[in-house]
């Protein structure tokens, strides 16, 4: 009967209301794989014992030892400090793409969501021709045109990551637009200018920076695939998307010369998966 | 070990039920017979329902029940586990909740839902279920059984909805029904027809338990009364001697707080401040505020416990002529608001009443301003008001205020009480507290609450606090105009007691002219002066409050006042 279940699944629903706020221990790890990460990024001189770049043929394709965590590459270079150093690549491209996307998004979202319909209306079908391409040919494209490099790459994430982001800030915007609360500082007799300020723009702002959070760990794939395919930085820089490229050819060889930034980048996704979703819940609840 | 003393159906004695820390039904016993009805009334939070539910096994994970006997006709109820539950459910107890579109799986025919029941519980062959259906939903008062059954729960109205959930409820015949709430989301004439249904189930030999916090409604169908307050029964018995000669003192505070016939501005809470008390502490405030008794433009607009200032009285100060708003819908239009014209005096009330849909609200929006009207016109103190662009309305709008049903809505999420009113003083320059603290206070102090509670987000009030919030805010501004939405329609009946004795207050304090909207008839009578009854967007009838309720005219307003239930003592 389906008044008992709905009562049952509200009682259930009022238990799993209680433990929204607490950090569960996969949140927890999240956490500290974030911090690791960005300790990674912003002082990789402490963290790596080796200089990314140092070339020492006699130790190349070395496996994981006690000398060398993660082993060594074609040219002896040590991939944990490879890896660590290229934490800050992948993150800041991860971040700019983001932010670059987020803001390219606002715009688009706020103007079909004050604009007026014709706006609404243009922007909307611009949107749905962007979401027609997959966001990395879209990418693609892009650097086919702008050409290779990092400032291009991170571009390209931002630009095919904002269709998404515009439409969740189109909907927030229009959901609050029509709300008592704005009624309420209408009535008040604000400006819209006041209302937009202090009302539309907060609330419909605040789900973003959790989806943004999300975001990060997508756009720091995205940018390991463009450098995979050598449309990022050029070879000897230590990114993890190029490294994985470069270890294709001895993967049956050396393995962790491909195992460990790969192991990296999804750990880098995953914990800003795991840290969004959490955001998520609490600022639902 | 069947119970017999009054030809017990359903035997509940010292039942207990907790939660982790403390107890929520604490001792409760009471009896019912077949062909009985018994209501349980009290506020929110005070027991009835979790009693219900765990006469159902449903009291929820980690709940303690204990009892000396809870017994239906000859099953123990005490010593039913998990499944065992099952085989009562629906067969032996139907249940009935409130909210009839959550009870109701929006995606199925309402038909299926009820043969659900009769095919999982009894061996009818198809074709037999499917008469069963149909007979079921005629004995509910379906007009066209075939054509509802096959109809989704969305599609069906408020009162529709409600009767299919009684259907599937009683479909097994089962010898208890238990009524959460049955009828508390419905227009008069819907609930009146809903009690009929229960009282005709009642009629048939079926007990029925009804949870309910509206006192009138009680009164109409139940044989016994129980009050429950804070987990326990404090009072019970025959429902003539309990709502006619109340022992217990929160029995009689909740049936003051019952509006019905109370002359006007006779207070119905009791235990509250009287504005006049809490006053002295506004004066001694730095003040610049609501007291010094000037309106927004400067001129006197009350003298305390006077009468007030002549002029203001013969001239109106929001008149709607000829008012008409219409909704485009899917083919054609949807007239919402039609031909409609008031006019609202200086320092009284005007009542708004009709049913959901009958255009209260969209005349609502047409008087603040919100919408245009698609033809008619609105004056605010004899100047144009619908007719002028949101720019030159933008500097008026502090001379009318607005106060709605649902204040958590009307609040923003990210700011605390102190801030929302902080905004309303400051128009809107500053969210920081420090310098209007004072205002702040006084306008906390005016709608009786704690300055304590300043700090605190919306979502941590009660109900009744979060609409005083509401009130205060709209106030801020120092409005002459305050429209007022189904101000305490979602309130419990002492909380809404409350509010609408606030609500008198300020009005005779301040001078203010209200436009009072409610679907509850006895709230309106008690609030207003002029009364306009809508229907369908029209306005059908309209006169002071006392000849309406006394010798009402229109046709439609008679069947409102005789489904509007009235406490019977």
């Amino acid at each position: 009967m389906t008044l008992l279940d709905s009562t049952r699944s509200r009682i259930r629903n009022r238990g799993a209301h209680n433990g929204n706020r607490r950090v569960g221990a996969v949140e927890f790890i999240a956490a500290a794989v974030a911090l690791f990460l960005l300790a990674a990024a912003l002082f990789p001189s402490w963290l790596a014992p080796y200089q990314p770049l140092a070339i020492n043929p006699a130790d190349a394709f070395q496996a994981p030892s006690p000398d060398h965590w993660f082993g060594t590459d074609e040219s002896g270079r040590d991939i944990y400090s490879r890896v660590i150093f290229g934490a800050r690549e992948s993150l800041l491209i991860g971040a700019a793409a983001t932010a670059i996307g987020v803001g390219l998004a606002l715009v688009l979202g706020a103007l079909a969501g004050l604009g007026g319909r014709l706006l609404d209306f243009g922007v909307g079908r611009l949107l749905e021709v962007l979401f027609a391409l997959p966001g990395l040919l879209l990418a693609l494209v892009f650097i086919a045109i702008a050409g290779p490099g990092v400032v291009t790459t991170t571009v390209a994430v931002g630009l095919s990551t904002a269709p998404g982001y515009a439409r969740i800030i189109r909907g927030q915007i229009i959901q609050v637009r029509s709300s008592a609360m704005v009624e309420a500082a209408v009535v008040l007799g604000r400006s819209r200018a006041q209302v937009l300020r202090r009302h539309l723009l907060p609330n419909a702002l605040a789900p973003v920076f959790v989806i943004g959070t999300l975001g990060v760990g997508q756009a720091v794939v995205w940018a390991a695939s463009l450098s995979f395919l050598g449309l990022g930085e050029p070879p000897p820089a230590a990114e993890w998307g190029a490294m994985l490229s470069a270890g294709r050819t001895y993967l049956t060889t050396a393995w962790w010369m491909t195992f460990f930034p790969g192991l990296f980048i999804v750990l880098t996704a995953a914990a800003s998966t795991v840290l969004g979703r959490g955001l998520q819940r609490r600022a639902v609840s | 070990m069947v119970n017999n003393d009054d030809g017990g159906l359903l035997q509940v004695d010292g039942l207990t039920v907790g939660f982790g820390g403390g107890e929520v039904v604490q001792d409760v016993s009471f009896s019912i017979a077949a062909g009985q009805c018994l209501a349980l009334v009290g506020e929110s939070g005070s027991g009835k329902s979790v009693t219900a539910r765990t006469l159902m096994g449903l009291a929820g994970e980690g709940a303690g029940v204990a009892a000396s006997a809870l017994r239906l006709s000859r099953t123990d109820l005490l010593r039913m586990r998990g499944r065992q539950w099952r085989k009562v459910r629906g067969s032996q107890i139907g249940f009935v909740l409130q909210d009839a579109l959550g009870s109701l799986d929006p995606l199925r025919p309402v038909g299926r839902e009820i043969d659900d029941a009769l095919r999982l519980r009894t061996n009818l062959s198809r074709a037999e279920r499917s008469q069963r259906v149909l007979r079921l939903l005629t004995d509910v008062g379906m007009d066209d059984p075939a054509l509802r059954a096959g109809q989704r729960s969305g599609e069906l109205s408020g009162g529709l909805r409600q009767r299919a959930l009684i259907a599937s409820a009683v479909a097994l015949d089962p010898p208890l029904l238990i009524a959460d709430e049955p009828t508390t989301a419905l227009d008069a004439t819907v609930q009146a027809q809903i009690l009929a249904l229960l009282e005709s189930l009642r009629d048939a030999g079926t007990g029925i338990l009804l949870i309910s916090h509206d006192l009138a409604v009680v009164s109409t169908i139940a044989d016994n009364v129980a009050v429950m307050s804070q987990g326990r029964i404090v009072e019970q018995g025959p429902s003539r001697q309990i709502l006619g000669d109340p022992q217990h003192d929160y029995t009689r505070r909740l049936l003051q707080a019952v509006p019905s016939g109370h002359p006007r501005h006779t207070r119905l809470s009791t235990g509250t401040l009287q504005i006049s008390d809490r006053l002295p502490a506004m004066d001694s405030g730095e003040s610049t505020s609501m007291d010094s008794g000037t309106g927004p433009d400067g001129e006197s607009t009350r003298r305390r416990g006077g009468p007030l200032p002549a002029p203001s009285r013969d001239e109106p100060v929001l008149e709607a002529s000829r008012l008409t708003k219409r909704f485009p819908t899917g083919s054609g239009s949807f007239t919402a608001v039609d031909d409609a014209s008031f006019s609202l005096a200086a320092g009284s009330t005007f009542g708004l009443v009709g049913e959901s849909g009958s255009g209260k609200t969209t005349t609502a929006r047409l008087a603040l301003g919100l919408t245009a009207p698609d033809s008619g016109h609105v004056r605010l103190f004899g100047e144009p008001w619908s007719a002028v662009p949101e720019q030159q309305r933008r500097p008026r709008r502090p001379q009318i205020g607005a106060v709605y049903q649902d204040p958590m809505s009307s609040f923003d999420p990210r700011l605390t009480v102190e801030q929302i009113l902080t905004d309303a003083v400051t128009a809107g320059r500053s969210l920081r507290p420090a310098r209007h603290r004072a205002q702040v206070k006084q306008l906390l102090d005016l709608v009786g609450l704690p300055s304590s509670l300043a700090a605190r987000g919306p979502r941590n009030l009660s109900g009744g606090q979060r609409q005083r919030v509401a009130i205060a805010r709209a106030l801020a501004p120092r409005p002459r105009i305050v429209v007022c939405d189904e101000p305490a329609s979602s309130l419990d009946v002492s909380i809404q007691a409350q509010v609408l004795d606030l609500l008198d207050e300020l009005q005779r304090e301040f001078g203010l002219s209200y436009l009072f909207i409610s679907h509850d008839l006895a709230v309106v009578r008690h609030m207003s002066d002029q009364v306009v009854v809508m229907q369908g967007g029209r306005i059908v009838e309209q006169d002071t409050a006392e000849r309406i309720f006394q010798a009402p005219e229109h046709d439609y307003t008679r069947r409102l006042l005789d489904a509007s239930p009235r406490l019977a003592r």
